[in-house]
């Protein structure tokens, strides 16, 4: 094994790593850690079968095997960006219905409040008692104080 | 029949509070939506000190957003019929009866007011005349009737649009997409000429950059809706 391919192999275990410890810590989904994985995995695969590149490059009718190279990493950017464009556009359509949704229920939180209290929750006593009365808040706060 | 008036506004603090006296004063039983936009002046405070019901976006989501937001809420609450304003003053409320008889007549779900139909008189500058051309015939094709203002934000609709927009309603530059799309969900579109106004106050949003991005943008939307399949009202929107 040539130092060049030790050092390649090396540096995609590390890159496998980097990327499972970010999933363990739940920093990165699986579902975008996986095309990098493969991209790592086919990096390691590429190091370690030597005329693995010719090969491809036969396949595809290339005559200049580092072109087959070129290509693959051109179509592996172009799958992730097509992958993170349709995950943007999905979110913003996400966050657009959450602001709708958000705005609506505050227009509807302002209504009740309007009919039932004038918006003050003072203005209720029943309300106002439970929020004010001393009693009450040492019942709240005793089981709290147990437990310390 | 339950009537909603949805007023989209974007720093309209001025204009607002006429706007909605005047859809009081032109149909009294009309509920009155004002979607706040993400404003950052007193529009959505000189609502409420209307009367208005203020719907207030976290942030701008640009016209298209805004207005779903009341067809959302026009679905939700059962109304039969709602009403685009815009907040700035330029559609005159006096005019909406016209709007609300064409559907209550029975003979249209969709109805935009145009200012360039028999009737109105109305004469923009000759490019954006040219581009308003361009996008009327293409929609007059698509639709398959002759539409003469298509970028009018105008309009009413009747409970089965409402709840067609309530799921689908288009991005940014809504009203083009919006005839093609109601159209292609097989609702019936009429035009009733209207008059508008000079905007009271605020700047019209559209500078030659976004007109060009608007015309390749809807034609884009155009293309592509016809090319999809049928959406349908119970569909969700994402």
């Amino acid at each position: 094994m040539t130092r060049l391919v030790l050092m390649g192999v090396v540096l995609s275990v590390l890159v496998i790593g980097a990327i499972l410890a970010l999933i363990r810590t739940r920093r990165l989904q699986e579902r975008y850690a996986l095309l990098w994985l493969a991209a790592a995995v086919g990096v390691v695969v590429f190091g370690l079968w030597d005329t693995g590149l010719g090969f491809v490059a036969r396949l595809f009718g290339i005559a200049y095997p580092p072109s087959a190279l070129f290509l693959i990493i051109s179509l592996f950017l172009v799958a992730v960006i097509m992958h993170m464009v349709i995950t943007i556009s999905r979110l913003s359509t996400h966050v657009h219905t959450l602001a709708q949704r958000l705005a609506l229920l505050d227009e509807r939180l302002r209504t009740l409040e309007g009919e039932g209290a004038g918006g003050d929750p003072d203005a209720d006593p029943a309300v106002a008692e439970l929020l004010h009365d001393e009693g009450g808040v040492r019942l709240i706060d005793a089981p709290g104080r147990r437990t310390r | 029949m339950k009537r909603l008036a949805i007023v989209p506004a974007l720093n309209e603090e001025l204009a607002l509070p006429a706007v909605i006296a005047e859809i009081r004063a032109a149909d009294p039983g009309m509920d009155v939506l004002v979607v706040d936009d993400g404003s950052h002046d007193a529009t959505a405070e000189v609502a409420y000190a209307a009367g208005a019901r203020v719907a207030r976006l976290p942030f701008n989501l640009g016209i298209g957003g805004a207005v779903q937001t009341g067809y959302r809420l026009a679905c939700d609450e059962g109304y039969d019929v709602a009403v685009q304003i815009d907040g700035d003053g330029q559609h005159r409320p006096d005019q909406l009866l016209r709007l609300l008889e064409a559907i209550r007549a029975g003979g249209a779900n969709y109805v935009i007011g145009s200012r360039f139909a028999h009737g109105s008189e109305y004469r923009p500058s000759r490019s954006r005349r040219s581009g308003m051309v361009i996008l009327s015939r293409l929609v007059s094709l698509v639709v398959g009737r002759r539409l003469t203002d298509t970028t009018s934000g105008f309009r009413a609709a009747d409970r089965r649009t409402i709840e067609l927009f309530a799921a689908h309603y288009p991005h940014d530059y809504p009203e083009v997409e919006a005839l093609v799309l109601a159209a292609r969900s097989g609702l019936r579109i009429a035009e009733v000429p209207v008059t508008m106004r000079r905007r009271s106050s605020g700047r019209s949003s559209i500078t030659p950059l976004r007109a060009v991005y608007y015309m390749v943008k809807v034609m884009l939307a155009v293309g592509v809706q016809c090319m999809g399949r049928r959406p349908r009202p119970e569909e969700p929107s994402t």
